[in-house]
């Protein structure tokens, strides 16, 4: 099974990293020379240099022989581009394309792509559900929907501040996979200390997610 | 007739003035508002900032009545979903849009349907038609 993913953001990135672990071929393609070399140094040759909206870019990608094309870059305009080459000009039987616009996805059914992820319906959906603030936000769902990509926004109150990943006793089916801390990244060890505003991003099956929020967050204030 | 334009760059301004001084209805769309400082107010018709692959930007140029839709902003695949949803989803019956790629504007022109203008080949002609003067 072949995957070219376009667009090398958080959500490329973690898609690419979990379809490898899985055993897929894939190639992970952006635009943005410095994104691709710093990707390169984990991900290796998994990464491209090459537009990924452009014939030549997905050509070059192998998109003639991928099965899957996923267009996750932050802009939607690319992402239907990315979606109608795939299917249309280089014939690969499923595209998936990640929208900004919750309103696009009609758009996009209409114009012949009928697979799109929205991270902002989601984040919305949230809210509709609970007017709660401690809450996780999906920001990707994979493996028919059982896997969920995370995240979390840390308070001073939220019950992990100050203890480290090792104090807390974490479902086995979920792992937190890095911190977003001001402007920088933190890999989580045993011995990372969680703080105040800190961005957590982990990988969690849909049923420890309400666990994993609890372990995080605590209880919503209702 | 009644034009949207999604765009206000050098084409897309001047595209503008022309059109409104000849007594059509414009609309322009442009995400930077800055961008309309070029038509230093020789520009009759309406400006609307947003970009135009947003269906509420389009829907207040008054997508649901235009006859025509011409889009020249900066990404050729902005333009392609603007023509794409006027074509297709609102069925402005005129829809012309920019695309500097050769290859991506004879795919949308062929495959797609979309009617399509790419300066790139354009300037290549008229370069090579200026040599041979």
């Amino acid at each position: 099974m072949y995957v070219v993913i376009v667009g090398g953001g958080q959500v490329g990135y973690y898609l690419t990293k979990t379809l490898l672990e899985k055993n897929y071929e894939v190639t992970l393609v952006d635009w943005d020379f410095n994104k691709t070399e710093r990707l390169k140094y984990e991900l290796g040759g998994n990464v491209m240099y090459a537009s990924g909206s452009s014939i030549d870019g997905l050509e070059r990608a192998g998109c003639s022989r991928a099965d899957v094309i996923v267009a996750a870059t932050s802009d939607d305009e690319d992402n239907l581009v990315i979606c109608q080459l795939g299917k249309k000009y280089f014939n690969v039987p499923k595209a998936v394309a990640r929208i900004s616009n919750p309103r696009n996805e009609r758009i996009f059914k209409e114009l012949g792509i009928s697979t799109t992820i929205s991270g902002t319906s989601y984040i919305a959906e949230a809210i509709e559900r609970y007017v709660a603030k401690q809450q996780l936000t999906t920001l990707l769902t994979f493996s028919r929907n059982e896997m969920a990509l995370v995240e979390a926004e840390l308070e001073e109150n939220s019950p992990v501040v100050n203890k480290t990943t090792a104090e807390l006793e974490l479902p086995y089916e979920c792992v937190i996979a890095l911190i977003l801390r001001e402007r920088n990244v933190v890999f989580v060890k045993a011995d990372t200390i969680f703080k105040p505003k800190d961005l957590v991003i982990a990988i969690s099956t849909q049923n420890e997610q309400e666990n994993l929020r609890k372990i995080l967050l605590g209880e919503p204030e209702v | 007739m009644k034009i949207i334009i999604v765009g206000c760059g050098r084409v897309g301004s001047k595209m503008a003035i022309e059109l409104s001084d000849e007594g059509n209805d414009v609309r322009l769309i442009d995400r930077n508002p800055l961008a309309f400082d070029k038509l230093l107010n020789n520009f009759g018709g309406r400006i609307i900032v947003g970009t135009g692959i947003d269906e509420d930007v389009l829907i207040n140029a008054g997508i649901e009545e235009a006859d025509a839709l011409i889009s020249v902003a900066k990404g050729d695949n902005t333009n392609i979903m603007a023509g794409q949803i006027a074509k297709f989803l609102y069925k402005v019956p005129k829809v012309v849009v920019r695309i500097v790629d050769p290859k991506s504007k004879k795919f949308y022109e062929e495959e797609i349907g979309l009617t399509c203008y790419c300066p790139t080949e354009v300037s290549c002609s008229s370069y090579i038609g200026l040599l041979e003067v």
